[in-house]
Formats: structure tokens, sequence, C-alpha cells
């Protein structure tokens, strides 16, 4: 952890010597949203800065990593709708298959299959867009945007928007607002009850931002501390048996980049049922 | 740049990113897919019933068909057999027919043969009493009387008789 | 005096890491035990159980994080 360590303690001064793998690999510098885009052999690019009204809005490591997950679900989702009859191949039954396993083991095995077809569309789109960008973080030059907290918490605040509106548009505003006190708890108890049901509705979403952020950086805190070893030995022997880690660790990685995507979704469709019918 | 410090910058693209693929995706996208994908399941749900109603229909036929060809067996037999007893029955009378005739016929050449072997028989009793007596004349005509002729001759017709028959 | 303090946060973090992965590791295994018997058992409800197990696991891998991110927390300022 010496890498680690010495990379946050020093920050900024040291990150461009262990950028040049001299004295380590700096965790935190790969991990950390920047304005810079490497892609070592063909050089760094520097991305745009942008202000809009007092706001830093510039194009980030993570922001370009997101479009390109974006584009390619557009690529991928928009031919495939237009397609009309005829075999189906290759990539069209791979991405079709994903999509009914959502359909049916997150949304309808959760929802139920007549009130959990409205959800099909959100939930598919929160499945597909994490599950991209968990995916582009394994491919060379990658950079995960879901193991960025801005990321994971905007999209688990959609999750929350939805989860609220979905018991709002169920049971009618009043009788949701009254799910907050549960039916035969004494009226004095009301001071307690009901901000820890609204904490339990912040929770929810707080939870999913928390752990996709927190699993997508595990994995690659882990591979990169594992890689960290060979420069902080410097010995030829310790490369073989860090990168034979590293490479099980990436295996691990591209299970849980499934795993936490389905979580997301299955979890956020999960509150959207307990939602639906409070109590 | 913080690990734990989240960029407003990041927060508002990743807004709008995600809006924008969730709105695009929503209507062009992802409702069309499941309405194909609704289709294709009912067009394929809708096929697999086809065919099994047109399976036990073919199947009642099927057994419809082996039952009238099983009717169609057992009557032929049943007329086979009818046929089989008639003839059985025609030979049976036809034979007996004949053995009795065959047996009047034999009964009535038994008759007509004892009949005529008693006919035989008189004459050649007669004759012979009328050839013995005139050989038994030429014989001894004269130390007998014509009654001791005819009473000695009777004797040996009655003893010939005797031997004979 | 600046020193000690750095190190102390680093400690509280690093065994408060420990103590939250002891509980998610004996909470997951709680749950992960009878529900591998319960697939035994039952093979053909294996598929509800795999989903219901995963969603339990993640529930509680979630408290564990939210322990992680204190302790991430802590090591970060201290």
């Amino acid at each position: 952890m010496t890498a680690f360590t010495t990379t946050i303690q020093h920050g900024a001064e040291r990150a461009d010597e262990a950028a040049h793998g001299e004295q380590g690999v700096d965790v935190v510098h790969h991990l950390a949203d920047s304005h810079v885009l490497e892609l070592e052999p063909l050089g760094t690019f520097q991305l745009p800065q942008w202000e809009f009204f007092g706001l830093d809005v510039s194009i980030t490591k993570y922001t370009v990593y997101m479009w390109l997950a974006a584009a390619l679900m557009l690529l991928i989702f928009l031919p495939m709708a237009r397609r009309r009859g005829g075999v189906y191949t290759g990539m069209y039954n791979l991405f079709e298959a994903l999509f009914v396993y959502v359909r049916d083991e997150i949304v309808y095995a959760n929802i139920g299959r007549e009130d959990g077809r409205p959800y099909v569309p959100f939930l598919a789109t929160l499945f597909f867009f994490i599950l991209f960008m968990n995916l582009l973080g394994l491919v060379p030059f990658g950079a995960t945007a879901t193991s960025n907290l801005a990321v994971t918490g905007v999209l688990a605040l959609f999750s929350f928007i939805a989860i609220e509106a979905s018991g709002v548009v169920a049971n009618g505003p009043v009788k949701y607002a009254r799910s907050l006190m549960p039916e035969g708890i004494p009226l004095v108890l009301a001071p307690v009850m009901i901000p820890i049901e609204l904490i339990g509705h912040v929770a929810k979403p707080f939870a999913l931002m928390v752990r996709l952020f927190a699993n997508m950086t595990a994995g690659h805190v882990v591979i990169l501390s594992l890689l960290g070893l060979i420069f902080i030995i410097h010995s030829y022997l310790v490369a073989p048996v860090a990168v034979a880690f590293s490479i099980f660790i990436y295996m691990l990685e591209i299970l849980i980049a499934f795993i936490q995507a389905y979580i997301f979704a299955t979890l956020t469709a999960v509150f959207i049922q307990l939602t639906r019918h409070p109590h | 740049m913080d690990l734990l410090q989240p960029e407003p910058g990041l927060i508002f693209w990743t807004t709008v990113t995600f809006a924008l693929v969730l709105g695009i995706l929503w209507k062009f996208a992802w409702n069309p897919i499941l309405g194909a994908l609704e289709a294709r399941e009912e067009a394929i749900r809708k096929t697999i019933d086809d065919a099994e109603r047109l399976q036990s229909e073919a199947k009642t036929l099927l057994e419809q068909h082996e039952a009238k060809l099983a009717e169609a067996r057992t009557e032929g037999n049943r007329i086979l057999d009818e046929a089989r007893q008639a003839g059985d029955r025609l030979k049976g009378d036809v034979l007996d027919k004949a053995r009795t005739d065959a047996e009047q016929v034999i009964a009535r050449a038994h008759r007509q043969l004892e009949l005529e072997t008693d006919q035989a028989l008189e004459t050649i009793r007669n004759e012979a009493a009328g050839l013995a007596i005139k050989a038994a004349e030429k014989v001894i005509q004269r130390s007998l009387t014509e009654d001791d002729h005819r009473r000695l001759a009777e004797q040996a017709v009655d003893e010939i008789a005797r031997a004979s028959g | 005096m600046a020193e000690l303090h750095l190190g102390l946060g680093w400690l509280g973090a690093g065994l408060g890491a420990g103590l939250a992965l002891i509980g998610a590791g004996l909470g997951i295994g709680k749950l992960a035990g009878p529900a591998m018997e319960g697939i035994a058992r039952q093979p053909e409800a294996a598929g509800e159980i795999r989903t219901t197990m995963i969603i339990a696991a993640a529930l509680i891998e979630g408290v564990a994080l939210f322990a992680l991110v204190i302790c991430i927390l802590m090591a970060l300022r201290a």
C-alpha cells in the first residue's frame, strides 16, 4: 500500500513521476477524473474546459467514456428496433437475450408482468448504461465512469425519482404520503417514525450510489495495487505472480460488471414494487 | 481531483447524457423492441397452439380411422366365419345324404341277392331231385316200387340239402 | 503530533474496514449457506433462490460499503 498512501500524501507533485512508472502506480490518479485523455502510445489529449454560468462543465475522461457507452447503446439498440422479420443472428441475439433477461428476470419477476411493462424502458436503459460503462472500464485505455460518485449519484437520483414517482402514481399522492406513517402506530411516535421513514427512502438510492461506486473502484484499486507491487519491490520475479493475480481479479471484474448492473436495476425494481405497495 | 468529491461538471453531463439516452431509447428502441418481442411471442404461442390443435385433430381422426378399420376387420371375420359354418353344414348334409343313399343301395342289393339265392337254391333243389329220381330209376328200376323210389330219393335230397344248406 | 494523528487515523480506517468486512462476510456466509441447501433440496427453485440471495447479499454488502466509505473518508482526511 506504499504507492497508494504516498501518492495520496504527496498528491499532485508525485503524479508526474508516478505516471512514468519510476516509483509506483498512482492509484488515485488512475481512478480520479481528469481533463486529460491518456491513450499512451498514441499520446495524450487535452480535453476542452468549459464554464457554464459559473459551473465547471468541462468534458473530462469520464464524460468521454460515458458518451462512448451512450453512443454504443444508440448504435446497438436503434438498429435492433428497426429490424423486422428475417433470421436473427449474432450480436442481435446476444443483446436481445440480454434485453429479454432484463425484462423477464429484473422487471417482470419483481414488479409483475402487467404492472412492470411501463418500467421496462427505464430499467433497461439503467441496466445497459451501467453495464456498458462498467465494461468500458475493462477495455485497455478505458475508464470506468461508474467508479465516480458523481455518475453513480446521478444514476441513483434517477432511480430515486422513478421509485418515488411510481409510489405516487400507483397510490395517489395522499395515500402515498400517509405511508410515511404506518397505520396502527400511535400518533405520539409520529415525530420519530416520519424521519425514520424519510431516511429509509433516501438511504435506498444512497446505498445504490455507494454500492456501485465502491464495487467498481475496489476492483481497480486491487488490480492497480497488485501491479504496483512490481514497481514497489523492483523485481522481475514479482511480475508473473502479480500479473497472474491481476488477471484473476480482472476476470472477477468482468463478472462484477454484470452483477453490479444487475443489482442496480434489480434493487431499483424491488424498491419500485415496495413503494407501489407500501406496507 | 478527490475520489470522493463529486464534480459538478460530471453531474451535469451524466444527467444530460442519461436523460437523452433514456428519452431516445424509450421512444425509438425499447418500446418498438418490446412490441416486436411481444408480437413474436404471441406469434410463436399461436403457432404452437395451432400445431397442438392440429395434432389433436389428427389424432382423433387417426383414432376414428383405426376404429373403423378394426370394425371392418371384425365384420369381415364374422362374414368369413359364417360362410365357413354354412359350408361345413352343407358338406355334412351332402355327406350324410350320400351315406344314407349308399346304405339304402347296399341294403337293397343284399335283399335282392338273398332273394335270388333262395330262388336258385329252390330251382337247384327241384332239378337235383328230378335228376336223382331219373338216375335212380334207371339203376334200380326193377327191384323197387315207385313209392320206394320216391322215399329213397327224397331221403337223399334231404341229406344233400342238409349237407349243403 | 501531526504524524501521530495521521497514523491513528489510518489505524482507525484499517481496523474499521476489517471489522466491516468481518460483519459483511458473516452476513453473506450465513445467507449463502441455507441458500445452497435450499437449492440442493429443491433444484427447480434454484433461479428464484439465487435471485433472492443476490439481492439480500447486495443489501448486506451495501451496509458494509457504508462502513468502507467511512473508512476511506477517515483515511483520506486523516
